[in-house]
C-alpha cells in the first residue's frame, strides 16, 4: 500500500455534479430574471422565530405601496426577492450573499435585526448595493458612514433616549430595566438610562433574556418581589406579546407602569396581548392613530390586507419603498447608476404617514419625529395614542462627530 | 449502544484508475473560478471548508467508532480563536488562524482525555454537553465573544500579496488547505497508528489483549479530529470575516453527523462529498423549493436504512469490477 | 407572595413539562437502548396538532385530550416499519434513524403550519390569574403543576404496580430473558416507544400556553430533556421525575438570579455526572 494520495471517483463525480447543478440553477435564474426592464428588490427580514410577524408585516407594507403603485417603480417592473434570515447574523450573511452576488437585486431593503444588520455592513459597503435599512436601529451603524446605506426607520438612541427624558418627568422614580439579550436590547437600555438617571432616575435592576424566551415567569417574580414602580422593556415579536401578557398574568398590570421600547406595544403584538396591554406607554417613530391625511389613507389601504391597524414595521417598510420610488424617478428611472441613487435618496423630503422625513446628511439616519404613546382601547379595538412629541429627533451625537 | 464493525463503512485500497479521476477533479477544481460565478466559487469555498470538518469527524466516528454530538465545539473554537485574536486583541490575523488550530488541538486533547474513557451513549452525552458548555460561554460572556450578536468586520489576511478577501483568492485558500487536509488525513488513516484505530473499532477487547494503548489511541484520534476541525474553524472565520455562536451550536454538530453519514462513514472522501451534497442541496433545492430539510432527512434515512456505506458505498457499488 | 415560593412554583412548573418529556425518553432508552433524537419532535408535533384541534374545536381540553393519538400513531409506523429492521445492525443506526426523522417533522411543521411563533390560549377557565399567599400567580400554570404531579402519580402506579409496567420492568433490566420467559419483547419495544411519543405531544399541547408552538421548539426542549435524564439516571422513571424538577428549579434560579452563569453551570454539573457517576441519580449501569 503506497502512501500516496489515493483518489476516489467520487471526486471528479461530484464536481461534475455541481458544476451541472449551479450552471443549471444559474441558467434557471436568468431564464425567469424579467429582462432589463425589471427592477429586483431584495428584502431580507425575519419571516420565522420569535419576530417573525415582523417580517410578515414589514412584508405587507412593501406589498401595499407596490399595489398602490401598479407594482411599479419609476414606471418599471418590480421583482420582490424575498429571504429570511431567521434572526441569525450567520444565517443572514449567506442569504445577503444570495441576494447581491446570485441574484443581483438592484437594492436590499432591511433587516429586522440590529446584531444582523451590524453584521452585514461590512459586506455591504464592499458590495456597494443600495441599501435602505427598515428596520434595524443599531445605534453605531450610522457612524460607519457607509456611502449606500441609509436608515429609512428609528434608530434605537433615537427612539430610546426621549423615553427616559419624559419618564424622568412623569412621576417615574425607579425603574426595572428587561430588554432582550442582544445588540439593540443593550442599546436602547444603555440610552434609556443615561438620559433617565439624568433626570434623576434610580434603574433598580437590569435583565437581559435570550433571544427566544418565551415563559418570562422567573423574571416576573423578581420583578414583583422588587416592588419598582415601573418597568421598561424591550423584546422583539411574539416575546414582546407574551412578556405583557404574563405581566398581567403574575399580577404586575396595574401595580407597575408598564413602559416600552417600540415594538413591545405594536400593532402587531396587540393580537397576543389583547386588553393586557392597555396603559403601557412607549416612544416610537410612528403611531397608527396618528391625525394626518398622509397616515389616514395609510391606514385605510393596509385595511384591504389585514384587519390589524399597521405597525411601525409596516410603516417603515412602506415609507422605504416610497422613498426607492421618488429617489428612482428623481434619476429618471435609472437606479443601476448608484452614485445619483443614492444621492436622491439622501435628498429625501417627504410627508411619510408618521410625519416628516429627512435624511441626516452626514450619517444617512432618518430625522422624524418621535411620539410617546399610551395603549388604549378604543371602538373595541387597541391602538396606540399620540400623548406627547419630540419633534424631528436626529442621530446620536457621538455618531455626527 | 457500542458500535458494531459493520456499521461503519470499511476501509478500502483503492485501484490506480482512481488517481486520474481525483486529478482531473482537482484541476477542475482549480480551473472553476475562472468559468464560474463568483457566487459558485462562494459555494464552492464554503464546501471545502466543511469537508474539511467532515473529514475529521469521520476520523473520529467513521475509522475511531466514536460517535461524537459535539464536534462544532472545536470547529467553533477555531472560528471565535481566529476573530477574537483579530479583533479584540489586534493579533495578525494569520497567527490567529495558527492560534486558533493551536488552541483547538490543546482543549480537544483535554476534552478527549475526558470523554474517550467512556463509551457508547455516555460519550455521545458528553461530547454534547461539553459543546453546550462551550455555547453557553459564547452565548453569555459577550464582552470577548459579543454575545448571540457574534464579532464581525474581521479584516482579512493577504497572503503574496493577494487579500484573502477577494473571493478568487480565498477559493484557493479554501481550496488548497482542503487538499492539505486529505492528504494529511489519509497519512494518518494508512499509518500505524490508523490501522491500530480501525482496529479497535473493530474489536477493542482484542486490541487490549493484543497489548495496545486503546484508550491513548482514541485520545491521539480525538485530538486530531478536534485539529482538523478548529482548523475549518478558523477557514470559516477568514471567510465570512465573522463568527457566532452558530459556529459551536448543537445544530451544527448534528450536520457535521449528517455529512459524515450521508457521505460514507469511513471513507474520508465520502464525508467529504457528504458536504458537498449537504451544502449544494441547502442551497440549490432550498431556491426551488422549501422542502430541502425533508430531501436531506429522507436521504439520510435511505441511507441508515439502506446505504449504509452512504453515497460513496453507493459509487464504489456502481464501480465495475470493484473488490471490496 | 413570597419570592421563594413563586420562583419554586415557577421552577416546578418547568419541572413538570420537562418530567413528561424526559419521562418517555428515558423510558425508551432504557428499554431500547435508544437515545430518541426525535423525542422534541413528537413534544413539538403534539403542540401543533393541539394547536389546530384547539381553533378547530375552540376548545382546549379537546387538543390535551386528541392530539396526543396522531403522534403516537407516528410512532408507531416508525418503530415498526423503520426500527424493527435495524434491531440487527444495532443501536447506533436506530438513533441515526430517529435523528432523521427529526428533520422530516421540521419540514412537516413548517409546511402545515408555517414558521411564526404560535400560541395556544389557555382554556377559559383558567386564563386568570389566583390570588395566593398574597400575590398574584396564574391559574393555568398551578392546574399544570396538578396535572402533571397526577400524571405522574399514575405513570409510576402503571410502572411500579401493573403487570403490564412488570414487563416493561423486566425487558428494560434484561430483555433476552425476557423474551426467554415469553414476554413480547417487539410489542413492548413499539407499545413503550409510542408511549413515549404520546407524553411527549401531551407535553406539547399543555406546555403551548407557555412555551408557545414553533419551528425550532423540538431542539431547544430536547437538550433540557437529554440534562434531566442524565442527572435523573437514564432509565429511570424516578429519575426523570427528581431530575426534571431539579432541572426546572435550577433553570428558574440561573435565570432569574445567575443569568451569566446559570447554563455553564449545568453543563457543567452534567458533565461531572456523566465522568463521576454516569448511571445519574437513579440510573442503572448500563451492562451493554
Amino acid at each position: 500500500m503506497t502512501k500516496t494520495w489515493k483518489p476516489s471517483r467520487r471526486a471528479l463525480l461530484s464536481g461534475v455534479g455541481a458544476s451541472a447543478a449551479m450552471s443549471f440553477d444559474a441558467s434557471l435564474a436568468r431564464v425567469f430574471a424579467q429582462g432589463a426592464g425589471t427592477i429586483k428588490v431584495g428584502v431580507l427580514n425575519t419571516f420565522s422565530k420569535t419576530p417573525g410577524i415582523f417580517g410578515e408585516t414589514a412584508l405587507r407594507g412593501i406589498e401595499v405601496y407596490l399595489d398602490e403603485h401598479g407594482g411599479k417603480i419609476a414606471d418599471r417592473k418590480v421583482e420582490l426577492i424575498r429571504e429570511d434570515d431567521e434572526f441569525n447574523p450567520q444565517v443572514a450573511l449567506q442569504k445577503l450573499r444570495k441576494l447581491v452576488d446570485s441574484d443581483k437585486v438592484h437594492v436590499v431593503l432591511g433587516p429586522l435585526g440590529s446584531h444582523i444588520a451590524t453584521a452585514m455592513a461590512g459586506y455591504m459597503k464592499q458590495a456597494g448595493t443600495p441599501w435602505l435599512i427598515t428596520g434595524a436601529g443599531a445605534s453605531a451603524l450610522t457612524k460607519l458612514r457607509i456611502p449606500n446605506m441609509y436608515r429609512a426607520t428609528l434608530s434605537n438612541w433615537q427612539v430610546a433616549h426621549p423615553m427616559g427624558t419624559w419618564s424622568a418627568t412623569h412621576d417615574v422614580k425607579d425603574v426595572v430595566l428587561i430588554g432582550s439579550d442582544f445588540l439593540a436590547g443593550h442599546e436602547v437600555m444603555d440610552a434609556f438610562k443615561e438620559t433617565f438617571t439624568k433626570g434623576g432616575g434610580k434603574v433598580t435592576k437590569e435583565i437581559y433574556p435570550p433571544i427566544g424566551t418565551n415563559d418570562f415567569s422567573a423574571y416576573l417574580s423578581d420583578i414583583g418581589a422588587s416592588k419598582t414602580t415601573a418597568v421598561y422593556g424591550f423584546l422583539v415579536g411574539s416575546e414582546a406579546g407574551r412578556f405583557v401578557k404574563q405581566f398581567q398574568q403574575f399580577g404586575l398590570k396595574g401595580k407597575v407602569k408598564l413602559l416600552g421600547f417600540q415594538p413591545l406595544l405594536d400593532s402587531d403584538t396587540f393580537p397576543l396581548q389583547g386588553t393586557s396591554a392597555v396603559g403601557g406607554m412607549s416612544t416610537s417613530i410612528y403611531c397608527e392613530t396618528l391625525d394626518t391625511p398622509e397616515n389616514k389613507r395609510f391606514v385605510e389601504l393596509y385595511a384591504k390586507k389585514s384587519k390589524e391597524f399597521p405597525g411601525i414595521m409596516t410603516e417603515s417598510a412602506y415609507t422605504a419603498v416610497r422613498i426607492v420610488d421618488d429617489a428612482a424617478k428623481a434619476v429618471g428611472g435609472k437606479i443601476e447608476d448608484v452614485a445619483a441613487f443614492c444621492e436622491a435618496v439622501g435628498k429625501t423630503n417627504i410627508v411619510a404617514p408618521r410625519g416628516p422625513v429627512t435624511f441626516d446628511p452626514d450619517t444617512h439616519q432618518a430625522i422624524q419625529n418621535v411620539y410617546v404613546r399610551e395603549v388604549i382601547e378604543q371602538d373595541g379595538k387597541i391602538v396606540n395614542k399620540v400623548i406627547d412629541v419630540v419633534p424631528k429627533v436626529g442621530d446620536m451625537p457621538a455618531n455626527k462627530a | 449502544m457500542t458500535v458494531a464493525p459493520a456499521e461503519i463503512g470499511p476501509t478500502r485500497v483503492r485501484g490506480r484508475l482512481s488517481a486520474v479521476w481525483e486529478y482531473a477533479a482537482l484541476a477542475g477544481a482549480i480551473a472553476w473560478p475562472v468559468f464560474a460565478s463568483q457566487y459558485s466559487s462562494g459555494l464552492l469555498t464554503e464546501i471545502y471548508i466543511f469537508a474539511i470538518a467532515a473529514m475529521s469527524l469521520d476520523l473520529l466516528m467513521g475509522y475511531g467508532g466514536l460517535v461524537s454530538f459535539g464536534h462544532a465545539a472545536f470547529f467553533g473554537l477555531g472560528a471565535y480563536t481566529t476573530v477574537i485574536g483579530a479583533m479584540k486583541f489586534g493579533l495578525d490575523p494569520w497567527i490567529s488562524v495558527v492560534l486558533g488550530v493551536i488552541l483547538s488541538a490543546v482543549i480537544s486533547f483535554a476534552v478527549g482525555a475526558m470523554c474517550v474513557r467512556m463509551t457508547g451513549v455516555v460519550f455521545f452525552m458528553l461530547t454534547l454537553a461539553f459543546a453546550q458548555l462551550f455555547f453557553s460561554v459564547a452565548m453569555k460572556w459577550r464582552w470577548i465573544t459579543g454575545g448571540s450578536d457574534g464579532i464581525g468586520g474581521m479584516l482579512r489576511p493577504s497572503i503574496a500579496g493577494l487579500s484573502l478577501g477577494d473571493p478568487a483568492v480565498m477559493y484557493f485558500v479554501g481550496l488548497a488547505a482542503f487538499v492539505l487536509s486529505l492528504v494529511l488525513l489519509r497519512l494518518v488513516i494508512n499509518s500505524q497508528f490508523g490501522h491500530a484505530l480501525v482496529g479497535l473499532r473493530e474489536n477493542e477487547v482484542r486490541m487490549r489483549a493484543l497489548g495496545y494503548p486503546v484508550t491513548l489511541i482514541k485520545l491521539v484520534a480525538f485530538t486530531i479530529a478536534g485539529l482538523f476541525a478548529g482548523f475549518a474553524g478558523a477557514l470559516y472565520a477568514l471567510y465570512n470575516g465573522f463568527v457566532s455562536p452558530d459556529s459551536l451550536s448543537f445544530g451544527l454538530s448534528g450536520t457535521f453527523l449528517l455529512m459524515v453519514v450521508l457521505g460514507g462513514a469511513g471513507s474520508l472522501m465520502g464525508p467529504a462529498n457528504g458536504a458537498g451534497v449537504f451544502l449544494l442541496m441547502k442551497q440549490i433545492i432550498s431556491s426551488h423549493t422549501e422542502h430541502w430539510l425533508s430531501i436531506v432527512g429522507i436521504v439520510f434515512i435511505c441511507c441508515v436504512m439502506f446505504f449504509r456505506g452512504g453515497i460513496h458505498g453507493l459509487i464504489e457499488r456502481l464501480r465495475p469490477g470493484a473488490g471490496s | 407572595m413570597d419570592l421563594f415560593i413563586s420562583q419554586a412554583l415557577n421552577g416546578f412548573v418547568y419541572g413538570v413539562l420537562l418530567f413528561l418529556l424526559a419521562a418517555g425518553l428515558s423510558l425508551i432508552f432504557g428499554l431500547m437502548g435508544v437515545v430518541n433524537l426525535a423525542h422534541g419532535s413528537f413534544f413539538m408535533l403534539g403542540a401543533f396538532v393541539g394547536l389546530s384541534i384547539a381553533k378547530a374545536t375552540g376548545s382546549f381540553w379537546w387538543a390535551v385530550l386528541l392530539a396526543p393519538i396522531p403522534v403516537a400513531l407516528a410512532a408507531v409506523v416508525i418503530e415498526v416499519v423503520f426500527m424493527r429492521q435495524l434491531y440487527r445492525r444495532g443501536r447506533l443506526d436506530q438513533v441515526l434513524l430517529t435523528f432523521g426523522f427529526s428533520f422530516v417533522f421540521t419540514d412537516l411543521v413548517e409546511t402545515v403550519w408555517g414558521k411564526d411563533n404560535f400560541n395556544i390560549p389557555e382554556p377559559a377557565a383558567l386564563e386568570n390569574s389566583i390570588e395566593l399567599l398574597g400575590g398574584f400567580y396564574p391559574s393555568y400554570r398551578l392546574a399544570l403543576l396538578g396535572f402533571g404531579l397526577v400524571a405522574a402519580l399514575v405513570l409510576w402506579i402503571i410502572i411500579d404496580r401493573t403487570r403490564a409496567g412488570a414487563m416493561v420492568r423486566a425487558a428494560v433490566d434484561d430483555s433476552s430473558t425476557a423474551m426467554g420467559i415469553g414476554l413480547n419483547v417487539p410489542l413492548l419495544l413499539t407499545t413503550t416507544f409510542a408511549a413515549g411519543a404520546a407524553l411527549a405531544a401531551l407535553a406539547g399541547v399543555v406546555a403551548g400556553p407557555i412555551l408557545g408552538v414553533y419551528s425550532g421548539i423540538d431542539v431547544e426542549v430536547l437538550i433540557p430533556a437529554f440534562i434531566v435524564i442524565v442527572v435523573g439516571g437514564m432509565g429511570s422513571l424516578k429519575g426523570a421525575f427528581v431530575g426534571s424538577l431539579v432541572i426546572g428549579i435550577a433553570d428558574t434560579l440561573g435565570k432569574a438570579y445567575l443569568p451569566e452563569m446559570a447554563m455553564f453551570l449545568i453543563y457543567l454539573a452534567m458533565i461531572l455526572i456523566l465522568l463521576v457517576r454516569p448511571a445519574g441519580l437513579f440510573g442503572q449501569v448500563q451492562t451493554r
